[in-house]
C-alpha cells in the first residue's frame, strides 16, 4: 500500500494536463511528410520537417534538412539542419530569415493569456551551430499583436547545447478560442536592421519589429555556416520539465491535422462515364479546416486502377471536395473505362504526388 | 497564376494556382494562408481567368 500510496501521490503532483504538456507539435523532428531535405530555399514554406516553416525574406538562399544528428544521451534521434548555400553578408533593412512555428489559439486558453492568472511558458531545446555567439526567440501573439524575445548565447562551434528560456506571463490580450494562429515560436537566423535596430523586447509588449531580434548573429554570413535544432519544448510554468516523448503514431496524427499525403490505395471511388471518376479519401484525422490539395506535374501515370480490370491513366486531376473529413478528387481523361466500375488510387511513384495541407 | 473552378450543386468552388511544377487546389476558405495570397494579388488588381478542364 505504501507504494501505491506514493505512486498516487506523485501522480496527483504532476496533474492530468501533464499528457501533452509540450505546445510545440513534432519538437523532436521525427515527422517529415514532406521529404527530408530540400536545396535551393530562397522564399518561405514548409519544406521538410512537420509544423515548422521556413521563413526567407530575401536573404541567402538555403538547404533545409532533417538529420540523423542530435545530442548523444538525450533520447533524440533526429533534428533540423539549416545550412546557407548562398551567403548575403550584409542584409537590406527588411531582410530576415528565421524558423517559425504556430499555434492554434484554441490549444492554448490554458495559458490564461490576458488575465490576472496568466501563466509564464518556459521554452527548453537543444541547437547547435557554427556560428557562435548571441542568437534570438521570439514570442509572437497574433491575435493581440504583442510580442515578447529573448537571447540565447551558442557558446562553443558545432557542439550541441541545451537551452532554457523562460518567458513572462502577459495579463494583456486574451488568445482567441479557434482553430487560427495565436501564438508563433520564431528562431532568429538572420535579420536586416528593420528587425535589430532597437532593444530587444525582453517582455510582453505590443509588435515593435525594431525590438524584435536585436543582438541576433548572421547565419546567413557566410556559405557552409549552419543552425541546427531539436527538443523543442514550450509548457506552462517557470521550469523546464524532461522533453514530452510522444508514440510515432501519436505524433503523427498530430501534424496530419495540418498536412498528409495521399496515400496509394488510400482512396475508393467509381466511373461515372468512359473517360471520368471521382474517388474519396478520408483524412487521417481532422484537419484544422478545408485543406488545399497540391498535385505534382505530370507524375501520376499508372494511377487510377479500374477494379479487378486494368489501369487507366488519367490526364487530368482536379479537386470536387475539400473538407475537414476527407476529400473527393476529380480524375479526367481515361479511355475504354466501364462506367459504374469501382476505382482505386494506385500509386504515382512519389509519396507526395498528392497531398493536402491545412497550415497554419 | 490563379484560375477560378466556379462550383454548382454537385462540385465545390475553388482557386487554382498553376506553379512550374505543381498545381495547388485552394478552397475559399480565408483562415488558409493560400487563399489570402490569392486576395492580396487580387486586391492589386489581378482577375483570375476561369479554369477549364483539359
Amino acid at each position: 500500500m505504501a507504494k501505491l500510496s506514493n505512486i498516487l501521490t506523485t501522480r496527483s503532483s504532476q496533474g492530468p494536463s501533464d499528457n501533452f504538456k509540450n505546445l510545440i507539435i513534432n519538437g523532436d523532428m521525427q515527422i517529415a511528410q514532406r521529404g527530408t531535405s530540400t536545396a535551393s530555399i530562397t522564399t518561405s514554406n514548409y519544406y521538410t520537417v512537420d509544423r515548422f516553416n521556413f521563413t526567407v525574406g530575401s536573404m541567402g538562399t538555403w538547404t533545409m534538412s532533417q538529420e540523423n544528428d542530435a545530442p548523444t544521451g538525450s533520447g533524440f534521434r533526429k533534428s533540423v539542419k539549416i545550412l546557407c548555400t548562398t551567403a548575403d553578408a550584409s542584409p537590406a533593412a527588411s531582410d530576415q530569415v528565421r524558423l517559425d512555428t504556430y499555434l492554434e489559439g484554441q490549444n492554448l486558453q490554458h495559458i490564461k493569456k490576458g488575465t490576472a492568472a496568466a501563466e509564464q511558458l518556459t521554452l527548453s531545446f537543444w541547437v547547435k551551430s557554427n556560428v557562435t555567439g548571441t542568437h534570438t526567440v521570439r514570442l509572437v501573439d497574433y491575435d493581440n499583436t504583442r510580442g515578447d524575445s529573448a537571447s540565447y548565447t551558442i557558446s562553443v562551434s558545432g557542439t550541441w547545447e541545451k537551452k532554457t528560456i523562460t518567458f513572462p506571463a502577459d495579463t494583456t490580450g486574451a488568445f482567441d478560442n479557434d482553430n487560427a494562429a495565436s501564438l508563433g515560436l520564431i528562431f532568429g537566423l538572420g535579420f536586416g536592421s528593420n528587425f535589430t535596430s532597437g532593444t530587444l523586447q525582453s517582455t510582453w509588449g505590443s509588435y515593435t519589429d525594431a525590438n524584435s531580434h536585436v543582438g541576433q548573429v548572421n547565419v546567413a554570413s557566410a556559405i557552409n555556416n549552419y543552425w541546427q535544432v531539436t527538443g523543442v519544448q514550450l509548457e506552462v510554468g517557470d521550469t523546464a520539465t524532461p522533453f514530452e516523448f510522444l508514440p510515432a503514431q501519436q505524433e503523427l496524427a498530430q501534424c496530419q491535422r495540418y498536412y498528409t499525403n495521399l496515400y496509394p490505395y488510400g482512396a475508393v471511388g467509381s466511373f461515372y462515364s468512359t473517360t471520368q471518376c471521382k474517388v474519396s479519401f478520408t483524412n487521417p484525422v481532422p484537419m484544422r479546416t478545408d485543406a488545399v490539395m497540391t498535385v505534382k506535374s505530370a507524375t501520376y501515370t499508372d494511377m487510377i486502377e479500374q477494379t479487378g480490370v486494368a489501369l487507366r491513366t488519367p490526364t487530368s486531376i482536379s479537386a470536387n471536395y475539400a473538407g475537414v473529413a476527407g476529400q473527393v478528387i476529380h480524375l479526367q481523361g481515361m479511355s475504354s473505362a466501364t462506367t459504374a466500375h469501382g476505382a482505386i488510387y494506385r500509386w504515382g511513384g512519389d509519396i507526395t504526388t498528392i497531398s493536402f495541407s491545412a497550415e497554419l | 497564376m490563379y484560375k477560378i473552378k466556379t462550383g454548382d450543386e454537385l462540385n465545390q468552388s475553388f482557386i487554382i494556382k498553376i506553379e512550374s511544377d505543381k498545381t495547388l487546389w485552394i478552397p475559399l476558405n480565408e483562415s488558409l494562408n493560400e487563399y489570402q495570397e490569392y486576395l492580396k494579388w487580387v486586391s492589386e488588381g489581378n482577375t483570375a481567368e476561369e479554369w477549364v478542364a483539359e
